[in-house]
């Protein structure tokens, strides 16, 4: 086998090519992980929990909580069901109504912000619920607490604003909270029994978030809740409601894979150029190298090898220079509510499989052409280049 | 120019450099293409619509809001109105399952007049009025599903707590940039079902619908006289109703239309961003390639300028190279894109996303004029340096 | 020449093929060369030398006839076979030295040893030893841009001995060096030839280098059309 010295050092003695095709091959890579970082992240900005003894109660028919609301009589009487998980202080279950309303970002364009009334065990049907900044809302008093995504675009929405949507919807920040990345994070919180009043809507709820005790309870929870006389609601696994819910990610992921595979494709030949060129400026050396011994598939190796770590670099670089993103959210509209959804990106395994993958690609596919016409040169010719 | 011989034999001297520069900055300029397009096509339809002079009320609020039915016919009546329809949002299930075609309850008697690029034979229309159970659908969406006239279109209820059963009287022409796999049908039909369910139904209300109640136009889509007539209506409808219960907030169709790409929020940005990023690796791999040729012909740059090629005359002819190889690639990704999209309609695959999609002629010269100065930029530096090289130097090296 | 017959050629004829066209190369050539001789090859450009050189250190194959070296006949080798058969038997001496611009001197000289089973340590002793040989000790950690153009040369020629190969083929091995220099790496091959007892065979245009052969044989239109006994150099031996 041809050391591999020879390979890095043959790097670094062309290192303007090197230089410029890693950055290349760098930034599609880049390009790529920030797609696929933005995907996930909105995979994550839909779930509500993840918890699965979690249940959304809905109105039969209905497949959205935006959509799906109930008579609040019915809601009720859902809270005081045996098999929903108890703590110190009562059911870990909540009535939920959601307002969807206009409001003005510091840009100065709109966005539909979800206003959700809660109840206090809702915190508990989030992942990870803390205030971080403020403190949390008192209820009746007409204060509600906003993510950082919110307060940061929207007008109003820092600690101490006025949040105001039309006439009879006011809100005052109390305080800032996170939610493990997860819906809740794109949504203004406020009391129920407020924003049924701001609204008008008291007599009905949007949806019922319920935790089952065990799994046994779950399955008797959903089916009292669907087939038992006085409900005849949906009784939707968290799990399966969140599967519903991503079309949009499915969309996404589809359009960023293909976006994806153009990218490497492009890469690709940055790769394959730049080896062809190396082959080409080492006829000479590689002559050499079969007149002394050393076989056509130790020379295919060679250059497959040397590709490969091309393409690493680049694809390393890139990846890095995406790893700072993780820092960012940008806030945009979910297509399936029209509401404004904040997305957090998320460099997890999915955004490192796409890049190992694509630098795999690269570097093997890249190279192995120009390796291929480096094996196929015949010594005695190449001896003779000039 | 009697120079282009000799440059282009240049170019095919090494064809699998060459091929392979066209090839990554086609690629790159094909998605390019795609994610302007995203965009750009929306807009495009956007600024088209201003020419039928329409306006859109909806609650000031937002889609959360009710407009009274009953304020169709006062709009209508307004002056400076030719038509008006509601278009209220069904949003139903289609063999149980959620669909991403849009389903609207419209007046049969004003939608045609309103949509005035929408047509319907007068045989289909009549037909349409004749049955309140009537619905015409959108051509992409009959080719979808193999529907046809006389089918029966049954909706399962969502956002509404009633099901539809709609039977499709016809099928409508509109131009390509609209939505052709829309539902439309009687917004009576929806009220009487409503209606039906009685007012102590169990529905309740939603985020979307505030009540389950009959009587919500949702928006109200408003055919004007002319365009000065426009703008004095949006205010007109909007002082009218400012002091209700309702509000209202209107404006002209293209503002409506460019309130949801607005909505859209960060996202514009994102693409912008990673545009950039693409051209600005282009820029590497395109000036990496022509300083790579360039390297290996320093001799014959030498004897060129040893026979008396001047330092322009060879500066121009490797820039030329390098803009003729960029400009190549890019039109093959920009226009080879516009008429992969204009002949092959990819909304189906879409999943409704997209009503539709095209690359507007505006992006793709956009994009060829990016590929031009991409292969200027690559090829200025090698240029300079091969104009700047020394004659004896060039002559004595030895590979 | 009481040894057996090293290298054989019998009725060895080469052509190219250029499109539709047929060059002959070589026509009917048989030559014996034994053991530890030292044999230069002269004749115009085109007259055939270096594909008898290449044909000999198995670097191209015969279109008829055959090439047998130490009884193998080099003909029936499958490609890999002949690769290897190249690692075990032969040593290369470039005109232009052809040494790898990115390795050191070292390095250069190892190249041939990653392609034998022997330890690192075994191959740093022969490194040690083939440079040493060629007079280089000291410049093991050069590139070759650092060295001069005789330099490089020794450095190749160590790389040719580093196996111990019994054959050693040069290809105009002081075409690129001045007088002095050129003397001193035909020392240097004499040495080889007289001491370790290699097999040389080299092309030269040089009449001083060939006068240093044992052997010379004049080629023109790819025949054989002299073989002298060089008795100046056997006196001198």
């Amino acid at each position: 086998m041809i050391p591999f010295k020879y390979n890095v050092r043959n790097l670094r003695a062309r290192w303007k090519t090197t230089t410029m095709t890693v950055l290349g091959i760098a930034l599609l890579v880049a390009s790529s992980c920030i797609m696929f970082g933005l995907v996930e992240g909105l995979e994550k900005s839909l779930k509500i929990s993840g918890d699965p003894l979690d249940l959304i109660v809905l109105r039969k028919g209905a497949t959205a909580e935006t959509t799906g609301g109930f008579d609040t009589g019915k809601a009720d009487e859902l809270l005081t069901l045996g098999g929903i998980l108890r703590d110190g202080e009562g059911p870990v279950a909540a009535k939920e109504l959601l307002n969807i309303a206009v409001a003005e970002r510091h840009s100065g364009t709109y966005g539909n912000l979800i206003i959700r009334g809660v109840q206090p065990a809702s915190r508990k049907l989030r992942s990870d619920f803390k205030i971080i900044a403020g403190r949390d809302l008192e209820p009746g008093k007409g204060e509600c607490i906003v993510p950082p995504g919110i307060a940061r675009v929207y007008k109003g929405a820092r600690i101490g604003g006025l949040l105001a949507f039309g006439e009879k919807e006011r809100y005052r920040v109390v305080g800032l909270f996170t939610a493990g990345g997860g819906s809740a994070e794109s949504e203004v919180w406020a009391d129920l029994k407020d924003v049924e009043r701001n609204t008008g809507r008291d007599g009905t709820v949007s949806c019922v978030q319920i935790r089952a005790s065990g799994p046994a309870e779950f399955d008797r929870l959903r089916e009292e809740i669907e087939q038992g006389a006085q409900f005849r609601l949906a009784a939707h696994p968290e799990s399966r409601y969140f599967e519903t819910q991503s079309d949009a990610a499915t969309f996404l992921k589809a359009a960023g894979t293909l976006i994806a595979v153009l990218l490497t494709f492009g890469a690709m030949f940055a790769a394959a150029n730049t080896m062809f060129s190396a082959v080409k400026s080492r006829t000479r050396e590689i002559g050499t190298l079969r007149a002394l011994g050393f076989s056509r598939r130790d020379v295919l190796f060679s250059f497959l090898g040397e590709s490969l770590l091309l393409s690493l670099l680049g694809g390393g670089l890139g990846l890095l220079a995406t790893i700072p993103m993780s820092l960012l959210s940008i806030e945009t509209m979910n297509m399936n509510t029209f509401a404004s959804v904040n997305i957090a990106f998320r460099i997890g395994p999915w955004v490192m499989a796409v890049a190992l993958v694509m630098t795999l690609a690269m570097g093997i596919f890249g190279g192995m052409l120009p390796a291929l016409r480096a094996v196929r040169l015949e010594v005695v010719s190449a001896l003779r280049e000039l | 120019m009697k120079y282009l011989t000799y440059i282009l034999r240049n170019a095919r001297r090494n064809p699998a450099r060459t091929g392979l520069t066209i090839a990554s900055i086609a690629i790159s300029m094909f998605l390019m293409m795609i994610l302007t397009s995203f965009f750009a096509a929306m807009q495009e339809a956007n600024s088209a619509s201003r020419q039928y002079n329409r306006i859109i009320v909806m609650n000031a609020n937002g889609f959360a809001g009710v407009v009274p039915i009953a304020r169709v016919r006062q709009i209508a009546a307004m002056d400076g109105v030719v038509a008006a329809t509601p278009f209220a949002w069904y949003g139903g299930k289609y063999q149980n399952q959620r669909v991403l075609f849009a389903q609207f309850g419209v007046d049969a008697d004003s939608v045609f007049d309103t949509l005035e690029e929408f047509h319907l034979p007068d045989d289909q229309l009549a037909a349409f009025k004749a049955d309140k159970a009537g619905a015409v659908v959108g051509p992409k969406l009959a080719r979808e599903y193999g529907l046809k006239i006389g089918d029966a279109m049954p909706l399962q209820g969502d956002v509404y707590p009633v099901d539809l059963k709609l039977n499709i009287h016809g099928i409508y022409e509109s131009p390509r940039n609209s939505d052709q796999r829309m539902v439309l049908f009687h917004h009576d039909y929806l009220d009487d079902q409503l209606r039906l369910l009685g007012p102590s139904s169990s529905s309740g209300s939603s985020a979307t619908q505030p009540s389950g109640r009959a009587g919500n136009a949702g928006i109200v889509f408003v055919r004007c006289k002319d365009a000065a007539a426009t703008a004095a209506l949006c205010k007109k409808v909007d002082d009218e109703y400012r002091s209700t219960d309702n509000p209202t907030r209107t404006q002209t169709e293209e503002a409506f239309g460019q309130m949801f790409s607005e909505m859209m929020g960060g996202m514009k940005d994102m693409v912008f961003w990673i545009g950039c990023a693409v051209v600005v690796s282009l820029l590497f791999v395109a000036g990496n390639a022509m300083a790579m040729a360039m390297r290996e012909r320093t001799m014959e740059i030498a004897v060129l300028k040893a026979i008396g090629f001047g330092k322009g005359l060879v500066l121009t002819l490797v820039l030329v190279e390098a803009v003729l190889v960029a400009g190549l690639g890019g039109a093959l990704g920009t226009l080879g894109s516009k008429a992969l999209f204009d002949l092959f309609d990819v909304s189906p695959y879409t999943g409704g996303f997209l009503p539709f999609f095209y690359v507007p002629w505006r992006v793709a010269l956009a994009g060829l004029g990016v590929s031009l100065f991409v292969g200027f930029v690559s090829g200025v530096v090698p240029a300079v340096m091969a104009a700047g090289s020394s004659v004896v130097d060039g002559l004595r090296k030895v590979v | 020449m009481s040894a057996p017959p090293s290298i054989e050629l019998r009725g060895v004829e080469k052509e190219y093929r250029r499109d539709e066209f047929v060059v002959p190369v070589l026509q009917g050539l048989d030559l014996s060369v034994a053991d530890g001789e030292y044999l230069a090859l002269m004749g115009p450009s085109g007259s055939g030398k270096t594909t008898l050189l290449n044909l000999v250190a198995g670097l191209d194959v015969a279109t008829r006839g055959q090439v047998i070296v130490h009884g193998q006949d080099l003909g029936r080798l499958s490609e890999g076979q002949i690769t290897r058969w190249r690692a075990d038997n032969v040593g290369f001496i470039f005109q232009t030295y052809n040494l790898v611009p990115v390795l050191t001197a070292a390095e250069n000289v190892e190249l041939p040893l990653l392609l034998t089973k022997l330890s690192r340590k075994r191959r740093r002793e022969n490194v040690a030893t083939a440079l040493r040989v060629v007079g280089l000790e000291g410049r093991e950690r050069h590139y070759p841009r650092q060295l001069s153009g005789g330099q490089e040369q020794r450095v190749a020629i160590a790389r040719a001995i580093a196996t111990d190969p019994f054959l050693l083929v040069a290809d105009e091995p002081t075409g690129d060096l001045d007088r002095g220099t050129a003397d001193e790496i035909l020392e240097l091959l004499e040495q080889l030839n007289r001491e370790f007892e290699k097999t040389i065979v080299m092309v030269t245009h040089d009449p001083l280098a060939a006068r240093r052969a044992g052997r010379i044989l004049h080629l023109d239109k790819g025949r054989l059309v002299d073989d002298v006994i060089n008795d100046s150099a056997a006196a001198a031996g």
